[in-house]
Order: C-alpha cells, then sequence, then structure tokens
C-alpha cells in the first residue's frame, strides 16, 4: 500500500522578485497510511503551508507531492479539486455554513460524491453524528450549537465521506482544554476506525500522547521526528 | 439536480425571514414600476388610436395636411366622387369630425370633447352599443355619448342607464343622449359624442356640407384592396391620401412617438425600476457572499469548484427575481384597476408585457449576481488554514 503522503524536497516561496521570501527549505515527510502524524513548530515556520500544499490548495512550485497516489507537483487546478474530494479538512474554526443545519452540513461533503444518492447521503450523515455524539442535534443550525459541538460537527464533515487523509489545521484552538482533547480523541479514534491517516498542525501539547509521530518544524525546515 | 442537491441558495437566501422579506420587497418595487410604466406607455399608445381602431371601411382617404386623426384638415367633399369612379368601389361616405366643447351637465366645467358625424344610413363605427342607439340619432340634437370617457364629462351613464333624459350643452347648443357607446380616449379630448353628419353641422355652423374630414370607401366584396389602394393613390394623386385603416393607425402611432416625448419619460422609469431591482439585488448577494468568504473557501477547499459557487449566487438571484415577480404582477393588476379608473385608459395585464417584465427582471437580477460572483474571487481556500 502506498503512503497516504509522500514529499520529497519540496521548497515554497512567496512574492516575487526582491519580495521573494521563502518559507519551506528541502522538505521531505511521508505520512504511512493509518497513522496519525502531528507536525509541531513556532508561528510562521511554514506548517500551515506544507499542510496547504499537501492539501492541494497551493501549486507545488518545486519538489515532489504526492498525496493518495495522486502526483501534485504535476496537476493542474481541476486534478487539485479531484484530490481534494478525497481528503478530509478540519480548521481552527469550524467554518460551518450558519444556514445549513449539523445534518446538512455534513451532507454537503458527501453531495461532492455523485454515486451517493439523496437518500444514502442523508442516512450516513445522520449516522456520522451520531458517531460524534451529536444524534440529538441533527437539526440544529451551528449557531445553536456549542464550540465543541460545532468542531465535532466539522468533523463529522470531514470524516462522512471516509476519507483516506484527513488534514487539520488547529482543531483545538477555538476550544477549552477539555473538549479540545475530547474532539481529538474522536478525530484519532475515527481515523483509525476508518483506517485514514491524519495530519495535525498543533501547538497542544496536552494532545500529542495521541500521535503516532511527531514532526518537529522550525524556519522552514524538519528539524527531528519523535 | 436541483431536488437532489441540497439547495444552498434558497437555504441561504431564506435563513434570515427579514432580509428575505427585505430583498423581495426590492425586487417587488422594481417589477411594480416596471409594470406601471410599460402600462402607461402601452395605453396611451393604444388610447391614441382607440378611435381609429373603431373605423369601419376598407380604405380611408385623408388629407394629406392632416397629421392627427383626431385634428383633421378638411378637403371638398366633391373629391369623393373620384374614388366612386373606380369598378371595385361600392360606396364613399363622407365623415365630419371636430373637437368641441362640452359642459358638464352637473358642475358646469367645460371640457373639450370629439364629435363624430356620419350619414344616418351608415355609421362609420364599430363599436358596441352603435348598432342599438344609432336609429335613435336621426333627430334634431341627438347623438350616442362614449362612456369610456374621463370623468371630468360628469357620469352619463349612470344617469342615463338610470333611465333620466341626459342632457348637455356641446359649443353652447344643449343635445340630448339619446345612447351610449364604448369607443375609448386619447390624448385630444376627454370623451367622444357620435351623431349624423345633419346635427354635427349644427353643432359647429361654421362647417360646411361640402367641407369633409374623412373618407370612407367601401369596397366589393372579394376585391383586391391593394390593387385598389394603388389605383386610388395614382387618382389622387397628392390631393389626397389612401391609406388602409392599419396605415392610418401605424401613422397616428408614430406621429405619437415623433412629437411628444412619452416613450422617452415612461422608457427613463422603466430604466429606474431595473436600476433600483439591481441595487438592491446586488447588494443582498453581496452582503451574503462577503459574511461568508470563509465558509464558501471552505466549500472550495472541500473540493466543490468555483462554477459551482458562480451556479449558487446566480441561483439565488434568479429565485429573488421570480420571488418578487409574483407579488409585484399581483399588485401591478391591483393599480392597473385603479389607474383605469382614473385615467379611463385601457390598462390590461397582458401576457406580452408579462413576459416582458418578468424578461426584464430576470435580466436585472442576473446582472446583479454577475457583478456580485466577483466578489467570490477573494475566497481563497489556501488562506483559511
Amino acid at each position: 500500500m502506498p503512503d497516504a503522503i509522500d514529499v520529497h524536497d519540496l521548497n515554497y516561496s512567496f512574492g516575487e522578485g526582491d519580495l521573494r521570501k521563502q518559507v519551506l527549505y528541502d522538505v521531505s515527510l511521508t505520512v504511512q497510511t493509518g497513522s496519525v502524524v502531528i507536525l509541531m513548530g513556532p508561528s510562521g515556520c511554514g506548517k500551515t503551508t506544507l499542510l496547504t500544499l499537501v492539501g492541494g490548495l497551493r501549486t507545488v512550485q518545486s519538489g515532489q507531492v504526492d498525496v493518495l497516489g495522486h502526483d501534485l507537483d504535476a496537476a493542474g487546478p481541476t486534478e487539485l479539486v479531484a484530490v481534494r474530494r478525497h481528503i478530509g479538512f478540519v480548521f481552527q474554526l469550524h467554518n460551518l455554513l450558519d444556514f445549513l443545519t449539523a445534518q446538512q452540513n455534513v451532507e454537503m461533503s458527501l453531495q461532492l460524491h455523485p454515486e451517493v444518492d439523496p437518500v444514502t447521503r442523508r442516512r450516513r450523515a445522520q449516522e456520522m453524528l451520531k458517531v460524534v455524539g451529536l444524534g440529538d442535534r441533527m437539526n440544529y443550525y451551528p449557531a445553536a450549537l456549542s464550540g465543541g459541538q460545532r468542531q465535532r460537527v466539522s468533523i463529522a464533515r470531514a470524516l462522512v465521506a471516509q476519507p483516506q487523509l484527513i488534514l487539520a489545521d488547529e482543531p483545538t484552538a477555538a476550544l477549552d482544554s477539555t473538549s479540545g482533547r475530547q474532539v481529538v480523541e474522536l478525530l484519532q479514534r475515527l481515523a483509525k476506525e476508518q483506517g485514514a491517516a491524519v495530519l495535525m498542525v498543533t501547538h497542544d501539547n496536552r494532545i500529542l500522547d495521541l500521535a503516532d509521530r511527531i514532526v518537529q518544524m522550525e524556519d522552514g525546515r524538519i528539524q527531528k521526528e519523535t | 439536480m436541483f431536488f437532489r442537491d441540497i439547495p444552498l441558495a434558497w437555504l441561504q437566501l431564506t435563513h434570515s425571514k427579514a432580509k428575505f422579506f427585505a430583498a423581495v420587497t426590492g425586487v417587488v418595487v422594481a417589477v411594480l414600476l416596471m409594470w406601471m410604466q410599460l402600462g402607461f406607455l402601452d395605453a396611451l399608445y393604444r388610447s391614441a388610436t382607440s378611435v381609429t381602431n373603431h373605423l369601419t371601411g376598407d380604405l380611408v382617404l385623408i388629407s394629406p395636411h392632416t397629421k392627427e386623426f383626431a385634428r383633421p384638415e378638411s378637403f371638398p367633399r366633391r373629391l369623393l366622387g373620384r374614388a366612386l369612379g373606380h369598378p371595385d368601389v361600392v360606396a364613399v361616405h363622407p365623415f365630419y369630425e371636430a373637437t368641441g366643447k362640452w359642459q358638464n351637465p352637473w358642475t358646469g366645467e367645460k371640457r373639450p370633447i370629439l364629435v363624430f358625424g356620419m350619414p344616418p344610413d351608415e355609421p362609420l363605427f364599430d363599436a358596441q352599443g352603435l348598432a342599438e342607439g344609432w336609429s335613435k340619432t336621426n333627430v334634431a340634437d341627438a347623438g350616442l355619448f362614449d362612456v369610456v370617457c374621463r370623468p371630468s364629462l360628469g357620469n352619463v351613464a349612470k344617469h342615463f342607464h338610470a333611465g333620466e333624459t341626459v342632457t348637455a350643452e356641446i359649443n353652447n347648443r344643449r343635445v340630448t343622449i339619446v345612447g351610449t357607446v364604448r369607443i375609448g380616449v386619447g390624448f385630444q379630448a376627454d370623451g367622444n359624442f357620435v351623431t349624423t353628419d345633419a346635427n354635427f353641422l349644427r353643432l359647429f355652423p361654421d362647417r360646411q356640407a361640402s367641407a369633409i374630414d374623412v373618407g370612407v370607401i367601401e369596397l366589393r366584396p372579394g376585391a383586391d384592396r391593394l390593387a385598389v389602394q394603388m389605383a386610388l393613390r395614382q387618382a389622387y394623386g397628392r390631393e389626397l391620401k389612401v391609406q388602409t385603416p392599419e396605415e392610418l393607425i401605424a401613422a397616428e402611432l408614430k406621429f405619437l412617438q415623433d412629437n411628444a416625448p412619452i416613450g422617452f419619460v415612461f422608457t427613463m422609469g422603466v430604466i429606474v425600476g431595473c436600476f433600483i431591482g439591481f441595487a438592491i439585488v446586488y447588494q443582498v448577494l453581496f452582503t451574503d457572499i462577503s459574511s461568508h468568504l470563509p465558509q464558501y473557501a471552505t466549500l472550495k477547499a472541500m473540493g466543490y469548484s468555483d462554477g459551482y459557487l458562480v451556479k449558487t449566487v446566480l441561483q439565488a438571484a434568479l429565485i429573488l427575481a421570480f420571488c418578487g415577480y409574483i407579488p409585484g404582477t399581483i399588485l401591478a393588476a391591483g393599480l392597473y384597476e385603479i389607474g383605469k379608473r382614473a385615467t379611463m385608459l385601457p390598462m390590461d395585464l397582458s401576457l406580452h408585457r408579462g413576459a416582458q417584465v418578468f424578461g426584464l427582471s430576470l435580466a436585472m437580477c442576473f446582472l446583479s449576481g454577475l457583478v456580485a460572483v466577483r466578489r467570490l474571487r477573494s475566497a481563497d481556500p489556501a488562506e483559511i488554514f
């Protein structure tokens, strides 16, 4: 089985000419299928940029990026959109659509897969919400949910289409320590059950024990792995 | 696809009822404005031809100096004889027409009224009520009153149909209403009075029987109208114009368009309506996009294409167009009824104008959607991490 993520000699810069600023230097990183990897490092070390490159949200400038068997460094915009449909994203802020119920927000993710018919789509969204413990909140709008509940909806949204890779950016940042840990525990457990790999950027030391591997980054370089 | 998928546009628009109501109200106002402006414009054009629309005959002779049917230039009656020389012409009828002063019998107010004089054996109008009342006009100072008149003339119809004898003065001469017809008024007068040529000449003492205003030609059944028209044009040269009733109506409209700025005025009104609707819809869509940029960016990150988001915004625009059109049209129907009573202008909700207003509202909303869509470019999925 190929690795979920395989990055080699990745370099990335922002800006042009004199304003050009390199943020990633020869980054190499592999994430095995089914493993949870936490990426740590001070602000501005380039970890979020790495995450957006792996997630197909930016175009690769130089180096190799293989995600779920797709060669992202050679992919055009349309292919990037297609690859993204197989990745689950969890953001620092939940970014749920405020005019959709919890269930509809989760359904939005499944709707990207035309082979899922509307009836199945609804059923799977409901099941997923039950799994994250929101079986009694399915028809609530985000405004009526607590921060932890919203983040659980966004985890349900990221996982419902059974992606092979989940990218999470500081998923606990907006939560208190208890619900933060609960949310990441849930994410880790479900990812393991589905056999999905997780690459998570975090500052949160309390959740490091949930990772299979921890990767430290500094000044655009991978420092060490533990 | 629309029912299969989650109706994002609809859910977004209707999530806040108050906001949705405000947006729809904006479109309703725009739709209403369009209906009213187009309705008045159309009614004015139609009313301008209400008299010519009711004229019978296959061909019409008028003076080349006549620009408007309601303000004709007279010509010598003897010229009619020339048309009779054509083998296909069965008869040529003289038609008198002039604007008189009607004195409202109840208020004493004097208002312009168009008076038509026609041969007693041949009423040259095809109008409702004429067949019943015409024979009664063959007494001195009797005539038929057009009930589609402005209220300024007095409620003749009500009193007449209540069985009262209604008399009034035209050019200071007492006339008796012996029946009613339905013709319609234009700009030049507030009402119409239809009578015999003899009565006409009594009301306008300075007019001569030998000077008529219109000649109405009747052709043998099966005659080639255009061929006769060509022949008569040759025969009359520059002395008289030979027109079909359709040409007469078209010329009437053209005169109005060229000489009255109403087309411009009302078209401006329609444009203002469109602009109001455009601005409101744009404002609503723009605000909605702006306040949802991170969420839209998230949808893009998840794998939704730009096309999906563009489609959603345009759908929202079209939903607004549709939701505004229906109540706007219902309101317009009510206002048309009020307008019709106040002005006696022919205002009707026609399918044609309905389609026109619908098309304009769609275009207006679609355009605001297209402009608002540009805001989507700021939704960059790489920026939300």
